[in-house]
């Protein structure tokens, strides 16, 4: 996990107090009114203050006290909400406003059609226009590089210093606006028009400005105002009942009730949950377009993964050394190392690490006697001679080292030729080792399949997602790595449109897809996938097909993303049973106090032994309004995710909160009313 | 509680359950459209009805159209009967001269008996001609049949995929009735008939017994009114006391055969469910649930019913069981069916939401009568026709929407996913159900004319008036009989309640299956949590009993749970 | 939408035509044919002449003969009326109204003991109409019985135990004795005990009996 530069705290010092600002702010009944059930709550409010005003106007002092703390706790309870909902916005807030602070006014080098340079305001730039960007320039808007090659420095966006590479032409010509040229000088066509740039929907996307309510956040929130308007009828009949025994209950102990029934933990935590999954995202440095996505990932059934960058390092690796007849491993080895010695590719380094196994540590090379010969293409061999020992030592493609041991006068076996075409056959390659006329043997260089990749893959199957390999490789390359990463299935010579196929064909059967991209020609299937996760190195095509970006280009990240989602549904699953189960302890707390003076029978309801009706109900009200700012940490951070089985996962969220939101209320309630009473606050 | 007690209550349950098993098999063959052993004689009758009707029986529709014919037809049947109650003193086999039953009363019962509720504010023998009561009869086949083939709408919802139909209304409501109720009815109004249950069409005698004292019997053709009244759970008995008459319910083992024909057609729908969608273990999950919950109740119902009224203790009454003395609360109940029996038939009638009593359900102590309402509450105990199944399927479609939340994927079941249309339904449903028991039963207890027809005082007075909204709401159709509900404002209110506790939820549902069954099918993977199984049983439980407490509690607490503490404080009530 | 709702009403008419009058006449034949006792409410006769049901019970109030539940069909027993009391057990006036019935059956019955009553005895059936009373309920009744009969108190608890109604295939149901039949056969005990009691006792019935006849 990365942990980016402007990635904020949510409990830093400005953040609280903004937050705190922003929940008085927010009991404007026109912003409380789009969350149903703190809007009961906050005209119960009303209700309860206009009774202690009137109370207090007709010096109706009786239990006055006892109005004025249940008034002030239900506000508590409304502010609670407000809370809640600001320091997660206030999160979002805090990293909009340092990524604005990179976006101060730029001046773009608009290249004119005459060829002429003119230097105008970044925002009056237009797609289609032409700017030159040059060392130093930070580069105005975003674009595709038409011309050029450089280095360009993106931590405004992602965070990371190391500058990247960015070129005319291929998958890489893409530039964000506000990111900045460190060498060279690239001509740019810019593809988005003010306000429309990637950082302006960035900051859009951070604030949370843009958010809208998922499908499941929908339907959840439809339960919430289902079972608002249920205990909104329960609550109502209990006068009437209460008249059936020649009684009265106050409106006040009604609306106590009311709130403390309606699912008030959920309903103020609800976005919280919501804006801080998005928020989670980001501190992966992944951008998800909506929340929708963030959902959709979390159901994703299938993941299609790119063989290269995901699943291998994208680099093969010497895996063992196979001499020819008459010669030795070491001897294999020892030569194998001296050919590369100068060989920085990954690669030879590779070479060089195996043959240290064979014993072959640090070497000292007289260098005047040395003459390294780099690899060309012509050639396709690189090598060192010894100019002391007249030794000439050559390593690459096969054929190529062939024709230089033949043009040496010697003879090579075709059991060695036989060797190099079956590693070619099981997808490695083969690298062949000559000194002079000898050839020496075979290097097996392979994919090499990321340590611990497996163990996802397998913690992906436990949790029911199917993870299919996508590679151009040949299928017996292709299957050799699927095994040893242990994917479910793999689709060898892939084209963008076999991807497009397979993702139609999961969708067809009801499965969503999942899948990560960086090319234009990506683009149509990061599209049509569930969740199109597109790097950020990728072109703007790719960027703009896709769902999410992920600002670290690591594909392996579809990984975490989809957890994101899950932890994100679970957060709202099990805040919501817990809300629910919370109500068992408040009916025995408030029905039996209610009921004290009218119908004495009900006393052994009262299981909790609270002291008095009125501190009963307090307690209630007080347990209810405070539990929620007791899960703000939990709803910000979410409930604990780890891959599991359904089964097993719903059984320990079940006792965590179903169990436990039934006990909790019990154990709360009776120590609030401990306090109070000793506090003489009733 | 006796041993005997015990094993009988387990035979007549086990008996029911396994009867069950062959007959889902049967049930979903029929309306898969497979052939079955009655092909024979039942195919050219169907196929001759269906010629009459002008209906090619292969020709399906939506779910609107389905809900639509449904609900127009009902609407034929209970015109046919208003009238025909409305003018008995015209029609034939009435023997005794009865008049014509008053509009109100008329539109009450009508109501009542068009939706399974057979709520009867009437006394059968003292009011309605025979020709009546064989109406009432045919209502009772054909609203356990509108009920059975809502259900099947709803289940084809669930199997079938991105499709559009739900089925032909007329086909299935011809197959539920030829081949389900007018088989089994035969069979059974013989049995009945053959253990003392008259069919007759003499309405009353006149006896002078030994001692010189004269008495009026009532009968009736009542066999087979029994047996399509237990096998449809209507429940809306021949006479006032319902099985409480000897007629109805001669002994001990018709009282166990009673609870049979209640029970087994619910059952066999859960598992017909099973088969039908291809997940029998699903199906024997929620049979589990339902299953667990009636026997809780019935022990609960047991226990309490064996153990007394402390009041008549103190009197010097023997009210502990012994060899000779049935000993318990003997209020209200028969000496020869007795208090194992009874409380069988009691929790099995609220269970099965038939409403047909084998005793004076108000006179039964405190907590058993909570359990009962409770039941009703619920209406998933297996339920009536098809009804229980759709409660228990809407509920289990909440607790799936839940539970899927907790496992982090949008929540799906079997294969399809719960979104907020039909959570919306489903809670809809869930509302309805709260709100229509529990504001007119408010209101009642606001008005004078609501609490005009108590008999019994204090909490018990409550508890009647919320047994009666209850029961309208379920369609179960049983009472707290001290309630006098022949009155304007009962006749009306409980009129309503029954009309829209029936057809609101129905509506609600079978829109569920209309949504469903346009959605593709997610395969099961192993981050779907399983549709059976012991945690699936759990989340299903805990969700039932978690909304139906937290809707019902304060109801519940000021009547029966009251009346219960009192009860040991040795308090009684004038 | 016309042709939709003529197919409707067919339905309904034909439905009508088969589930409540033919199902009934059919039932109502088979009856006639195979339960013909049963089917006509299983009336007991004497010369002919109907006495009762042995499925409802009787207004048995003469202290000679058992008697039955207290009943709250009509004023007793009443065969159109069929009802229970309805009473809560909390209820204030139901209680008054069962010390009443205690106090009633402890002076007829005086040699049953406070504590033992027969709860079945001071209690009303659902209906009002069952005919069965518990064994202990009928125990009881033996020596007031015996002492105004004349009939030995073995014979009569010899009669009783003949006459139990025990568990239906040994399982369902608990043990009773029926009282209609009972009182049957304690008639004609009375006949061969004491005749003259038989016929003052009976008289009425015996009365119009020979009337009708």
């Amino acid at each position: 996990m990365s942990n980016k530069s402007y990635y904020v705290s949510a409990f830093s010092k400005d953040i609280m107090l903004s937050a705190i600002k922003d929940s008085f702010k927010k009991l404007n009944p026109k912003i409380t009114v789009k969350n149903p059930v703190m809007f009961v709550v906050e005209i119960g409010s009303v209700i309860t203050t206009a009774i202690f005003i009137k109370d207090l106007f007709l010096h109706d002092f009786k239990s006055i006290s006892f109005v004025f703390q249940i008034t002030v706790w239900l506000w508590f309870t409304v502010l609670f909400a407000n809370f809640a909902e600001s320091i997660s916005e206030g999160r979002g807030k805090a990293q909009a406003d340092s990524l604005r602070r990179t976006k101060t006014e730029v001046t773009a080098r608009l290249l004119k059609e005459d060829g002429k340079e003119e230097k105008i305001k970044a925002s009056l730039l237009r797609k289609g226009d032409t700017v030159i960007a040059e060392t130093g320039d930070t580069i105005p808007a975003d674009g595709e590089i038409i011309e050029g090659i450089a280095s360009v420095d993106e931590s405004a966006i992602t965070g990371e210093s190391a500058p990247v590479i960015r070129e005319s032409g291929g998958d890489r010509s893409a530039v964000t606006g506000g990111t900045k040229v460190l060498s060279d000088k690239i001509i740019i066509r810019i593809t988005s028009n003010p306000g429309e740039n990637f950082i302006d929907k960035m900051i859009s996307l951070v604030e949370g400005a843009s958010r809208q309510k998922t499908p499941n956040e929908i339907a959840l929130n439809i339960l919430l105002v289902m079972l608002t308007a249920i205990f909104l009828v329960v609550v109502i009949t209990l006068e009437p009942m209460a008249g059936y025994f020649h009684g009265y209950i106050s409106p006040v102990i009604l609306v106590a009730l009311l709130i403390c029934l309606i699912p008030t933990t959920i309903g103020a935590l609800l976005s919280a949950i919501g804006i801080s999954g998005m928020d989670r995202l980001v501190k992966h440095n992944v951008i998800a377009m909506s929340g929708k996505a963030v959902e959709a990932a979390g159901d994703v059934n299938t993941l299609l993964l790119d063989k290269t960058g995901t699943i291998t390092f994208g680099n093969r690796m010497a895996v063992s050394f196979i001499p020819s007849d008459g010669s030795d491993v070491n001897e294999l080895a020892d030569y194998a190392q001296l050919s590369s010695l100068s060989d920085e590719t990954p690669e030879g380094r590779s070479i060089v690490t195996l043959a240290k196994q064979y014993g072959f540590r640090g070497r000292h090379i007289d260098e005047k006697n040395i003459e390294f010969i780099p690899f060309s293409a012509f050639t396709r061999m690189s090598g060192v001679n010894l100019l002391d020992k007249n030794l000439q030592i050559r390593k690459g493609a096969v054929e190529a080292v062939v024709k230089f041991v033949e043009q040496n006068k010697g003879k090579v076996s075709d059991k060695t030729v036989k060797t190099a075409e079956e590693i070619s056959k099981k997808g490695g390659t083969p690298l062949a080792v000559a000194v002079n006329d000898r050839m020496l043997g075979i290097i097996h260089l392979k994919d090499v399949v990321k340590g611990g990749i497996k163990d996802r893959i397998d913690s992906l199957r436990k949790i029911g997602i199917k993870t299919v390999m996508i590679t151009g490789d040949n299928p017996l390359t292709a299957k050799a790595i699927a095994d040893e990463a242990g994917v479910d299935d793999f689709v060898s010579e892939a084209t963008p449109e076999t991807k497009m196929a397979l993702i139609k064909k999961e969708q067809s059967m009801g499965k969503l897809v999942a899948m990560t991209g960086d090319g234009t020609n990506d683009a149509p299937a990061l599209a049509q996938a569930d969740v199109g996760v597109a790097m950020n190195t990728g072109t703007m095509a790719a960027k703009e097909a896709g769902n999410m970006i992920d600002l670290d280009s690591n594909p392996t990240k579809l990984i975490e993303i989809v957890e994101i989602g899950k932890q994100l549904l679970i957060t709202r699953g099990s805040l919501t049973t817990f809300s629910i189960a919370n109500d068992v302890a408040k009916y025995f707390a408030i029905i039996p106090a209610m009921f004290a003076p009218i119908i004495p029978w009900l006393a052994p309801l009262n299981i909790m032994g609270l002291s008095s009706p009125e501190s009963a109900i307090l307690s209630a009200v007080i347990f209810n309004a405070i539990i929620i700012i007791i899960l703000i940490p939990l709803a910000l951070k979410g409930v604990k995710y780890k891959p599991a089985s359904a089964s097993s996962i719903l059984t320990r969220n079940l006792l965590i909160y179903g169990l436990g939101g039934i006990i909790v209320p019990f154990i709360g309630i009776k120590i609030i009313d401990v306090i109070i009473t000793y506090l003489h606050l009733i | 509680m006796t041993y005997t007690g015990v094993l009988q209550i387990l035979i007549t349950l086990a008996t029911m359950v396994i009867a069950a098993v062959p007959l889902s098999k049967y049930l979903a063959h029929v309306f898969n459209g497979e052939a079955t052993f009655l092909d024979g004689i039942i195919n050219p009758v169907e196929s001759l009805t269906l010629k009459f009707l002008k209906v090619n029986g292969n020709e399906e529709t939506d779910w609107i159209k389905y809900l639509k014919i449904g609900i127009i037809v009902n609407f034929f049947m209970l015109a046919i009967v208003y009238l025909i109650l409305r003018f008995q003193n015209f029609l034939p086999l009435n023997q005794m001269h009865y008049p014509g039953i008053s509009w109100a009363l008329d539109f009450n019962t009508a109501i009542s008996f068009i939706t399974n509720t057979n709520w009867q504010n009437y006394a059968g023998e003292e009011a309605l001609s025979n020709f009546s009561q064989m109406a009432l009869v045919f209502l009772q086949f054909t609203s356990a049949a509108t009920g059975l083939v809502f259900a099947v709408a709803f289940i084809r919802g669930l199997v079938r995929r991105e499709a559009k139909y739900v089925g032909n209304f007329y086909a299935d409501f011809i197959k539920a009735i030829y081949r389900l109720f007018l088989p089994l009815a035969i069979i059974f109004a013989v049995i009945m008939l053959w253990q003392g249950v008259p069919q007759t069409f003499v309405m009353q005698k006149k006896v002078t017994n030994m001692t010189g004292i004269k008495q009026k019997l009532s009968m009736g053709p009542v066999a087979s009114m029994v047996s399509i009244e237990n096998l449809g759970t209507n429940g809306g008995g021949f006479y006032d006391a319902n099985a409480a008459q000897p007629y109805e319910n001669p002994n001990p083992f018709t009282n166990a055969l009673t609870v049979f024909m209640m029970g087994t057609i619910p059952i066999a729908l859960f598992l017909m469910y099973g088969i039908m969608i291809g997940n029998k273990k699903h199906a024997w999950t929620l049979f589990a649930v339902a299953m667990t919950l009636l026997l809780v109740c019935l022990a609960i119902v047991y226990s309490q019913e064996a153990h007394g009224n402390p009041f008549l203790a103190k009197l010097g009454v023997n009210i502990v069981a012994s060899k000779n003395n049935p000993g318990g609360n003997m209020e209200g109940k028969q000496e020869h069916i007795g208090i194992a029996q009874t409380s069988l038939f009691a929790t099995a009638t609220t269970a099965f939401t038939t409403g047909n009593v084998d005793s004076a359900h108000d006179s039964f102590m405190p907590l058993s009568g909570m359990v009962l309402i409770a039941e009703m509450m619920l209406n998933l105990i297996f339920g009536g026709k098809g009804v229980g199944l759709l409660n228990m399927l809407t509920m289990v479609i909440i607790a799936v929407f839940i539970a899927g939340l907790m496992v982090g994927r949008t929540p799906e079941f079997l294969g399809k996913k719960i979104e907020a249309k039909e959570v919306k339904l489903a809670t809809l449903a869930m509302f309805a159900h709260a709100f229509i028991i529990l504001i007119p039963f408010a209101i009642a207890l606001a008005v004078p004319a609501g609490l005009a027809g108590i008999l019994n005082p204090g909490p018990h007075g409550l508890s009647e008036i919320l047994y009666a909204y209850t029961s309208t709401v379920a369609n179960n159709g049983s009472a707290f009989a001290g309630l006098n509900g022949n009155t304007l404002f009962y006749n009306i209110s409980l009129g309503l309640t029954i009309f829209f506790g029936r057809y609101i939820p129905i509506i609600c549902q079978v829109a569920i299956a209309g949504s469903l069954i346009k959605k593709k099918s997610i395969p099961e993977s192993a981050g779907t949590f399983p549709a059976h199984g012991f945690l699936f049983y759990t989340v299903v439980m805990a969700t039932i009993l978690l909304v139906g407490a937290l809707t019902f509690f304060p109801a519940l607490a000021l009547g029966p749970v009251a009346e219960h503490f009192a009860m040991i404080k040795g308090h009684l009530f004038y | 939408m016309i042709k939709e709702l003529i197919k409707m009403i067919k339905l309904t008419v034909l439905l009508y035509i088969v589930c409540s009058l033919g199902y009934t006449f059919l039932i109502w034949g088979i009856g006639k044919i195979a339960f013909p006792f049963q089917a006509g409410g299983s009336l007991v006769y004497k010369n002919s002449k109907p006495i009762g049901s042995m499925l409802i019970g009787e207004k048995f109030t003469s202290p000679y003969i058992f008697n039955g539940r207290p009943s709250y069909a009509g004023n007793g027993y009443n065969g159109t009326e069929s009802g229970g009391s309805n009473y809560a057990p909390t209820n204030g006036k139901y209680i008054r109204h069962e010390k009443k019935l205690i106090n009633n059956f402890l002076k007829e019955n005086p040699s049953v003991k406070k504590g033992e009553i027969p709860v079945d005895i001071v209690t009303g059936s659902g209906s009002g109409l069952g005919p069965y009373i518990s064994i202990a309920a009928a125990f009881d009744q033996v020596p007031r019985i015996s002492s105004l009969t004349g009939i030995p108190k073995s014979a009569l608890y010899m009669l009783v135990k003949r006459n139990i109604s025990y568990r239906q295939f040994g399982i369902f149901g608990t043990p009773g004795v029926n009282t209609v039949k009972l009182n049957l056969k304690l008639s004609l005990l009375i006949k061969k005990y004491n005749f003259k009691l038989y016929k003052l006792i009976f008289k009425g019935f015996l009365f119009k009996y020979t009337i009708n006849n």
